[in-house]
């Protein structure tokens, strides 16, 4: 009994470590085949009610997305944004996302970790997140109703550039 | 036409209003038995005509010339004795008046004298009246300024810091640190 006890915490404790680790696990689409460079994909958190985006850490070795955003303005619960992207040609792209949500109503912590969703979206991209809106141009630079991320692993299409739909 | 108008200018105003009288029959006699009826007499002019007119026993009325004890002051000293019916009249030397004090027909009457007249005259005594001394309860009185600049101080400062607590409380500024961390895949 008391050996099957002692097993019980040590499990709970186990899933609340690892709960709590840092570093969001890498997208799958990071690691298939591109047509263009994904290792110099870059990652930023975007925080409601912040205009400034929060660069992160892209750790291959790891498969993580690591890094810590300082000077977050506590108080409420706020939603936040996870942005991968690419510089072409000098223009930011985004190619995917994924969503969080923290409480930041306990002001007495001075760290919080904020959960990221693992649903990644490469078409319904967030714009503005408070409210939250769907802004379709933003994982669709040209406008061509494909998204950025197909266009820039596709070896013919030019995420700049807005091509006919069903052009090659 | 000028030197009419200087001299009006210069003439004194005419007194066009008749003497003020004051009186108040009296109820002792003096120590030698006598009424003291006293009539204070106020005009702007020199006065003129007083008399006392004093109802015989045959009804008739006869007049007493009253002494003028004290500037505004006239006095008559007539054997004390109950039932005397008098009043008094008076003129100024612009002849405004009669004024008088009783009449013929309500003429004043005096009853048989009480006690004894004091020695002091109404002319004679200054009369010197003290306030009365009105006592204020402190929540009547108007605070000190120094109090109420105080009070107020002590109002905007607590209406400053309640509503820079309700700002701070409303607008978040502790800053924290975000660390973002990837949701476990199993519920």
């Amino acid at each position: 009994m008391r050996r099957l006890l002692v097993l019980g915490v040590l499990m709970g404790c186990g899933e609340s470590q690892s709960a709590l680790d840092s570093g969001v696990p890498l997208p799958a689409f990071l690691s298939l085949q591109c047509a263009r460079d994904l290792s110099q994909a870059g990652a930023r958190l975007r925080v409601s009610g912040h205009t400034a985006a929060c660069p992160l850490s892209i750790d291959r070795e790891q498969g993580k997305v690591v890094g810590e955003c300082a000077s977050i303005s506590a108080g409420v619960e706020r939603s936040v944004v996870l942005d991968y992207y690419v510089l072409l040609d000098g223009e930011l792209l985004v190619l995917a996302q994924q969503n969080g949500r923290v409480d930041l109503s306990n002001t007495e912590l001075d760290r919080h970790p904020v959960m990221i969703q693992s649903a990644l979206a490469t078409r319904r991209c967030v714009g503005n997140l408070n409210p939250a809106e769907i802004n379709f141009s933003l994982c669709d630079n040209d406008g061509d109703g494909l998204e950025n991320l197909a266009e820039y692993c596709h070896d013919t299409r030019e995420p700049l550039i807005a091509e006919r739909s069903g052009d090659p | 036409m000028i030197t009419l108008a200087a001299i009006l200018w210069a003439a004194p105003a005419a007194d066009l209003n008749p003497p003020r009288v004051g009186h108040e029959p009296p109820t002792a006699a003096d120590l030698q038995g006598n009424w003291r009826l006293w009539f204070e007499v106020r005009d702007e002019s020199a006065l003129f005509g007083a008399a006392l007119y004093i109802e015989a026993a045959d009804g008739q009325w006869t007049t007493i010339e009253p002494e003028q004890v004290a500037p505004e002051w006239f006095e008559v000293i007539i054997p004390a004795k109950g039932g005397l019916r008098y009043f008094f009249e008076v003129f100024d030397e612009h002849g405004n008046g009669p004024t008088r004090v009783g009449s013929s027909e309500v003429p004043f009457v005096l009853k048989a004298p009480v006690g004894k007249l004091p020695v002091t005259r109404p002319w004679n005594k200054s009369v010197e009246v003290t306030p009365p001394k009105v006592v204020v309860p402190w929540w009547l009185k108007p605070p000190p300024r120094r109090v109420v600049y105080a009070a107020l101080g002590t109002a905007a400062l607590t209406g400053l810091a309640y509503g820079s607590w309700s700002l701070l409380k409303a607008r978040p500024v502790a800053k924290v640190t975000l660390i973002p961390i990837g949701a476990s895949e199993s519920p």
